[in-house]
């Protein structure tokens, strides 16, 4: 018991240190795994050895594989290319320049990561309506909400998927077949809803839209032939992922695979490569790794599995649901990726106590997936996206996130509740 | 030689609440291309450059577009808005000095000097003890006294 409490208590010490962000997130988690480890030793219950098995290699080596490919793509200009594209489409309509962006982030989202998008998606989008004369914030928020939510649709999309992915041992294909049809209607459920609190904003055609087709997008190319073969090294990545549980292949080999191909193919500068490589998240992810399986070791978090059994007692859908809104609540206030880590041995233990409940992954990514929505602090592109916003002439302050995300978050959560209570999950 | 050798005691300085359009019309008349901002007591708060006066007009977001805007030649309402200035009063020096400013000591070296404007890559650099402004070096200054005092540097 003891031990248990010791390493609660270091824990909850680096998820304060995360949510006051009075230190760096990555020395707070890093502070809390050597302290993990240092109590492990003395008190006997979590060796050297055991923390370093307690490092998910395969969540690493996935991140690590999909940073490297995005790097080298993003280098071509192909991110560029898609959003002025898109704004062509658009023909000057607001409301039809926030569905093919908003919803192509999204899509783009599931396949690689929030941050970068937004990253270079959001300001194009923001020049793009400045040319335009509209308003930029209905359309910057598209961006964001939706990358958040469309990345819950796969395997990849969200590193809490590549989370659950690695720990629940469902392949590429149970995520899609799970995940993605119920991630697709929220995306345009969310679209609908945010259009229609930005109406007033989004009405009428804009003036300069001759400008926006004066742009020509394929200038933005800056590497053509480096783009195709980036873009085929993603295509063979994605192909090997639908197949990787029948060819034996574990996702992280085959990001890394990835890699490696489009390293092979466009021999960029390695060095400028690696720069672009997040190492404070992979740190990040490693650390809490340590930390949550110092945790495991004594035992505590699968007494907390066992003490919520009551509720599946009681009803199973009460149990989801009530996993579902915890997630959703958590991930808004501390983000994803802590919570998920936490959840991923409780659901083991559920598993292991024959609770009849494959549905319990799913429903945990569904609820940290669409909960990132619910405050501006929930997610990294979140947090990205409203820093970009405040360089424009509409920031996004609290009042309009509580007025528009905030609303999705929960409908959202609703609406999956209602699956639930349909017996869909 | 020494800073205060070469520097200009003389310096023309705006206060922080100064308009945009009379800062335009120093520029004019002294043909200088930037001016200290400091506050009734001399301290040094800022400078205002030409290049700052332009960049009020770029919007912020501009600098994470990187590359992006090189293949954009026509921007449509931002380039109408640019054009017809309709802000142009309501900008004060405050708003658009660069907050700080490179600063010397008085007896620091002329080596020095070219050495830190170098390394800022400025045009001017202040000269001031405990931030009160002494006096102003530009890069003129410095070729003069080179060039012209070559033989009294030499003799020194």
């Amino acid at each position: 018991m003891l031990n248990a409490t010791i390493a609660s208590i270091i824990l909850l010490i680096a998820l304060y240190l995360i949510i006051t962000e009075k230190v760096d997130r990555v020395i707070a988690v890093s502070s809390g795994a050597l302290l993990m480890i240092i109590a492990g030793i003395v008190f006997g219950f979590y060796s050297q050895r055991q923390a370093l098995a307690s490092i998910d290699f395969n969540t690493l080596g996935l991140l690590l594989g999909m940073m490297i490919i995005v790097s080298i793509l993003k280098r071509t200009g192909f991110f560029t290319y898609i959003a002025i594209s898109l704004a062509k489409l658009s023909r000057g309509r607001p409301w039809m320049l926030m569905a093919l962006l908003g919803i192509s982030t999204a899509f783009i989202s599931m396949m690689v990561d929030n941050v970068t998008t937004i990253m270079i998606i959001g300001p194009i989008s923001i020049l793009v309506c400045d040319i335009l004369g509209i308003n930029p914030l209905p359309i910057l928020m598209s961006e964001i909400l939706l990358s958040n939510i469309g990345g819950v649709g796969t395997l990849i999309g969200d590193p809490p998927n590549i989370l659950i992915g690695s720990a629940s041992g469902h392949s590429f294909n149970d995520f899609l077949l799970n995940l993605f049809p119920v991630t697709v209607i929220v995306v345009f459920l969310s679209f609908f809803i945010l259009k229609f609190i930005h109406r007033r904003h989004l009405s009428g055609k804009a003036r300069n839209f001759q400008a926006v087709l004066n742009i020509d997008a394929r200038k933005a190319v800056k590497n053509p032939m480096g783009m195709v073969k980036c873009l085929l090294a993603l295509f063979v990545t994605f192909s090997l992922f639908f197949f990787h549980e029948h060819i034996g292949l574990s996702p992280s080999f085959i990001a890394l695979l990835g890699a490696g191909l489009a390293f092979l193919l466009l021999r960029p500068d390695p060095e400028q490569i690696f720069r672009d490589v997040e190492w404070p998240i992979l740190a990040f992810f490693a650390c809490f790794f340590v930390i949550i399986g110092g945790l495991q070791e004594t035992g505590v978090l699968s007494i907390l599995a066992k003490k919520t059994l009551f509720l599946a007692d009681i009803d199973i859908r009460l149990y989801k649901i009530s996993l579902l809104w915890l997630a959703g609540i958590f991930t808004s206030l501390i983000g994803a990726v802590p919570f998920t880590m936490v959840m991923l041995p409780v659901i083991k233990t559920l598993l292991t106590l024959g609770i009849n409940g494959d549905s319990l992954w799913w429903i945990l990514a569904l609820g940290v997936g669409f909960g990132a929505n619910g405050l501006p602090i929930g997610s990294a592109a979140s947090i990205l996206g409203i820093s970009i916003s405040k360089k424009s002439r509409s920031p996004i302050d609290i009042k309009t996130w509580l007025s528009s995300a905030t609303i999705i978050s929960i409908v959202s959560l609703i609406f999956i509740s209602i699956l639930i209570l349909a017996g869909l999950f | 030689m020494k800073a205060r050798d070469v520097m200009s005691k003389d310096v023309v300085t705006v206060s922080p609440s100064v308009g945009m359009r009379e800062i335009y019309g120093i520029f004019n008349k002294t043909r200088y291309g930037g001016i200290p901002v400091v506050s009734r007591d001399k301290k040094i708060l800022g400078m205002v450059t030409k290049a700052e006066v332009l960049s009020v007009f770029l919007p912020d977001y501009f600098d994470m577009l990187g590359e992006n805007i090189i293949f954009i030649d026509d921007f449509g309402t931002l380039d109408e808005e640019f054009e017809s200035l309709p802000s142009f009063e309501l900008f004060i020096a405050e708003d658009i000095m660069k907050k700080g400013a490179v600063i010397v000591e008085e007896d620091v070296s002329l080596l020095k000097v070219v050495a830190v404007m170098r390394k800022y890559n400025v045009r001017r650099i202040l000269v001031a003890e405990d931030n009160i402004l002494k006096g102003i070096i530009t890069r003129g200054d410095i070729c003069r006294a080179f060039f012209e005092n070559g033989d009294k540097l030499k003799n020194a």
